[in-house]
This record gives C-alpha cells, sequence and structure tokens, in this order.
C-alpha cells in the first residue's frame, strides 16, 4: 500500500469509511498531529526543608512561578 | 501557643512535606536509590517528631490515629485559624 491509501476504517463495522478529518487517510492524519515530550526527571538536587515547604516543592526544577517573575520590579518596568 | 511548640510544628510539617514530595518522585522513580533513603530518613524523623509533639502537646490526629492523655485533649488543641505567629 502507498502513502496515502492508508484509509480510516470504523470501529464497528471494520469496512473503510468516510473519514471524519479533512484529509482523509491516516498517514495525512498522523502529520497533522503534534507530539509531546517530556524530559524525564533526574533527582540531583533539592531545597533544604523550610525552603521546600514555602516553594510548595523539593525540587529546584520543578518551581514555576506563574505569572512568570512578575513580581520583578526589573520586568514590570 | 509557645515558641517551642510552633517550632515544632513547622519541623513537622516540613518533614512531612518533604515526604509527600518524594513520596510522588518514587511513583514515577522507584529505582532511585538517594531518593529512597532520603525518604526513609525523612520517615523516620518525622514519626520521631511526631511522637515527641503528641506527647507534649496532645494527638494530631483523631479516631484512633493518636493516643491521648486524660483528660480527653483532642479538643484543647487549637485550630488552625487561632495560631498566631
Amino acid at each position: 500500500m502507498k502513502k496515502g491509501e492508508n484509509k480510516v476504517f470504523h470501529d464497528d463495522c471494520k469496512c473503510p469509511g468516510q473519514s471524519p478529518y479533512p484529509y482523509g487517510n491516516v498517514d495525512q492524519l498522523r502529520d497533522m498531529l503534534a507530539k509531546a515530550y517530556v524530559l524525564y526527571q533526574v533527582y540531583c538536587m533539592r531545597y533544604p526543608l523550610d525552603k521546600a515547604l514555602e516553594k510548595g516543592t523539593l525540587f529546584p526544577e520543578l518551581e514555576k512561578p506563574w505569572p512568570p517573575y512578575y513580581y520583578e520590579e526589573t520586568v514590570k518596568n | 501557643m509557645t515558641r517551642e511548640r510552633r517550632e515544632l510544628l513547622r519541623k513537622l510539617q516540613e518533614l512531612e512535606f518533604a515526604c509527600i514530595d518524594l513520596n510522588l518522585y518514587l511513583d514515577t522513580h522507584p529505582w532511585d536509590q538517594r531518593a529512597l533513603a532520603e525518604f526513609n530518613t525523612y520517615a523516620n524523623q518525622l514519626a520521631m517528631v511526631k511522637k515527641q509533639y503528641e506527647s507534649m502537646y496532645g494527638p494530631l490526629s483523631n479516631f484512633g490515629q493518636s493516643l491521648s492523655q486524660y483528660p480527653w485533649q483532642w479538643i484543647e488543641s487549637p485550630w488552625p485559624w487561632e495560631i498566631q505567629d
């Protein structure tokens, strides 16, 4: 089967059917989708326990304040 | 609430939080020996601090999770909103 001829099948009857997507075949559908990649966390350092409780995480790499740097005067001005 | 009691409660909260965060980390990294060793260290410290706190100031949990001296101590502890810095 050539690229572009891989038809979408209905789940229930297994017959080649009308695709609900505008391009109508699986290969093109794959081209449309994004892939998420999340880095695997590696434990290398941690906050002291008192600071971790204040920050809401033990791991510095997971501290993501939102909005970022909102309270930084240099960014606000 | 005395300063000593507040500091012990704070230590307890810090240890409890560290255990929660390391627990979550270990759920996805069960082979990390360092994290596991630290989790066990903090869990032991947490148990000791809990025991110390409860012996001095009464139960931290109710419904059978902690013992109480006489008279019934649960209602004696300040509620979270009654704790002042």
